[in-house]
């Protein structure tokens, strides 16, 4: 037997838009892994620490974000992730599909499609 | 005093609890295990141990030890690798692995409602399976065909049942009644082993809408209209053509089963009431032959009009049940016809010479029928000095098709003994009973000096025409005139020729002047004057 629960639902929800997250926050502004860890926890985007660390490096690996050495508040240097071009780009597609996404979910949830 | 551990995390320097330490290790080398083989699977992992260090700052301090509490809850903020992947893997991911057995459940069998043709058994095999739905379907027409192969091919000893392919019938019945069907979305993912969890609903999702998908985005493009319409287009022509070929081979069919009349209110089916046949009525076969030929039309025809139209599909899917009942109809037709062939298995044969004693010249030919031979609507096959002749006699209650022997006309040289040859083929279920027929059926006739008077079958719907035909072979001399006296008066000499073949003959009494007869060339349906010949 399985069920939904309404945490998988969420999270599930979650996941297809972190990405996304990711790069609207560093469009703000460049940021260490800490302070994106920080914001997405704040917002109730991830559970676990560990999850942005895939997504950062894919993200990197893809050309989306790309990180210099800066000195970090704990002393060590950290990385400092910004936003690419392409990053920007992709950001900006993904702002439409989101909009479009949200119109389109309320027309199926007021039923005016 | 509690062992301790120096270690270093992401560049700093920690002071961690033995047992904490342990923990620890066990959670990096997970990491490690998990993420290393990955592309650039060591810059997580050292990702990782950053926060980490940060984290046992914050919640240890500085230079505080670090106690195996601390590491628990640290390990629980960053999560394991599982709880990682599965929080961070998207449709793109490439850290699937885990996720993908997160999302696998017990597979069941279920009836696939969605896809369903019939009962959606084979669809649910298939999800089973994980194979085209195609391919199931396949196999099931296969297997339908060849348990219908038994009656179709053995029919002596077996009692042919009235609808073949019956075996696989019942399997599909009992699957249907035996497999559940899936009717919630969580039956419908066991059914493909999968959990109903949001990436599999998406993806399905997806799926499904792929081809929506594109027609959106392709609307958006000035091309995609121009395309979409040429879609369109075609597939009206083709919903056309659909029509046009449907309605006229319906036509086609009508006439040539239904409507043409062969002879006064008689249409071409009806010619089975007046053969024997192995059934004992006719009527089934009439109708599954009928429908064989024409329900594929029929679907045509509403095929092409629901595609031009483009009208919602009925509740009742005409078109599968267009399509079960051809099938049906198919192996009805192709069963009983098998059947009714039974008494044409085997042909038996009888020949038997009489001697011609008369020295005469000339011989006369007498068609001696108990009714006058019609002007018209005569069925005669010709072929040199050899002929057939056929009427149906339409003048009682009862139609009566009256047929004569063939009359063959055999050249020898003068001295040989002039002689007459009686030959009868007739067809049973065996040889014996074929045998049997054709000695108890000689051509009728009575041969008194020059004469020879021929008598006719005649045969009705009691009196079933049963394939039983018979030749009179005259062996005569090349200088010997053959006159068939009555009713054709039709000569035979030596140069005279009726052109191979045979034809329905029907016309006005013009066209069958007796004049022109002789020299109608049965094939063509030509006349040519025989002085030019």
């Amino acid at each position: 037997m399985t069920d939904i629960n309404t945490d998988n639902v969420k999270s599930q929800m979650r996941k297809g838009v972190l990405e996304y997250c990711i790069l609207s926050i560093l469009n703000n502004n460049d940021a260490y892994a800490s302070s994106l860890i920080e914001e997405l926890k704040n917002a109730k985007m991830i559970v676990v620490e560990g999850t942005l660390y895939p997504l950062l490096t894919r993200q990197k690996n893809q050309g989306l974000l790309s990180y210099r050495w800066e000195e970090s508040p704990q002393g060590p240097p950290r990385k400092y992730y910004s936003i690419t071009d392409k990053g920007k780009e992709l950001l900006a597609e993904m702002d439409s599909a989101w909009k479009e996404l949200v119109q389109t979910i309320d027309l199926i949830r007021n039923n005016k499609l | 005093m509690k062992k301790v551990v120096k270690v270093s995390i992401g560049n700093i320097a920690f002071t961690i609890e033995e047992d904490g330490y342990l923990v620890l290790k066990g959670y990096l080398e997970e990491l490690n295990d998990h993420y290393r083989a990955k592309q650039n699977g060591n810059e997580i992992i050292e990702g990782i141990e950053e926060r980490m260090s940060e984290l046992f700052i914050e919640k240890a301090g500085k230079d505080a030890m670090v106690t195996l509490p601390v590491v628990k809850e640290v390990i629980g903020i960053l999560g394991r690798p599982d709880d990682i992947d599965q929080e961070a893997d998207s449709a793109t991911g490439s850290y699937s692995s885990a996720s993908a057995q997160q999302s696998s459940a017990p597979k069941r069998v279920y009836r696939d409602p969605d896809h369903k043709m019939i009962g959606g058994v084979c669809s649910g095999l298939a999800s089973y399976f994980n194979i085209d739905i195609a391919i199931v379907r396949i196999i099931f027409l296969v297997l339908l065909f060849f348990s219908a192969i038994p009656h179709l091919f053995i029919p002596p000893f077996v009692n042919l049942h009235f609808f073949g392919g019956s075996f696989i019938t019942i399997v599909y019945i009992i699957l249907w009644i035996a497999i559940p069907e899936a009717k919630t979305m969580e039956q419908k993912f066991a059914m493909r082993g999968q959990k109903p969890d949001l990436s599999n609903i998406q993806r399905n999702v997806e799926n499904g809408m792929n081809n929506m998908g594109r027609n959106i985005r392709s609307a958006g493009r000035n091309s995609a209209p121009v395309l979409n319409d040429f879609f369109r287009v075609i597939v009206k022509i083709i919903a056309i053509f659909f029509i046009i070929f449907s309605v006229s081979g319906i036509l086609m069919l009508s006439f040539m089963f239904l409507g043409a009349e062969i002879f006064k209110g008689f249409i071409p089916l009806d010619i089975l009431d007046y053969v024997q046949l192995g059934i004992n009525s006719t009527i089934w076969l009439k109708i599954s032959a009928l429908a064989f030929f024409f329900l594929p039309l029929i679907g045509m025809l509403y095929g092409g009009i629901q595609m031009l139209f483009d009208f919602k599909k009925s509740k009742f899917r005409p078109g599968l049940i267009i399509v079960i009942l051809w099938i049906i109809s198919g192996f009805a037709a192709a069963t009983l016809s098998v059947k009714a062939a039974r008494p044409y298995f085997q042909q038996g044969r009888e020949v038997s010479d009489v001697p011609m004693l008369s020295k005469s010249d000339t011989i006369y030919i007498k068609l001696a029928s108990a009714t006058a031979m019609p002007q018209t609507k005569v069925m005669m096959e010709g072929d040199e000095s050899d002929m057939t002749l056929f009427w149906v006699d339409e003048s009682g209650a009862d139609r009566k098709f009256v047929a004569f022997p063939k009359v063959r006309i055999v050249r020898q040289s003068g001295d040989e003994a002039r002689s007459l040859n009686l030959r009868t083929q007739a067809f049973a279920y065996t040889s014996g009973e074929a045998m049997i027929k054709a000695q108890k059926n000689l051509p009728a006739f009575e041969l008194t000096d020059s004469l020879l008077t021929i008598h006719p079958d005649v045969y009705n719907k009691t009196n079933k025409w049963d394939g039983t035909n018979k030749t009179i072979a005259l062996y005569i001399p090349d200088s010997v005139k053959v006159i068939v006296q009555e009713p054709l008066k039709f000569a035979f000499d030596t140069n005279m020729r009726i052109h191979s073949g045979w034809d329905w003959c029907w016309g006005n009494e013009d066209d069958w002047n007796m004049n022109h007869r002789r020299n109608w060339n049965w094939n063509r349906g030509w006349y040519h004057d025989s002085d030019n010949d």
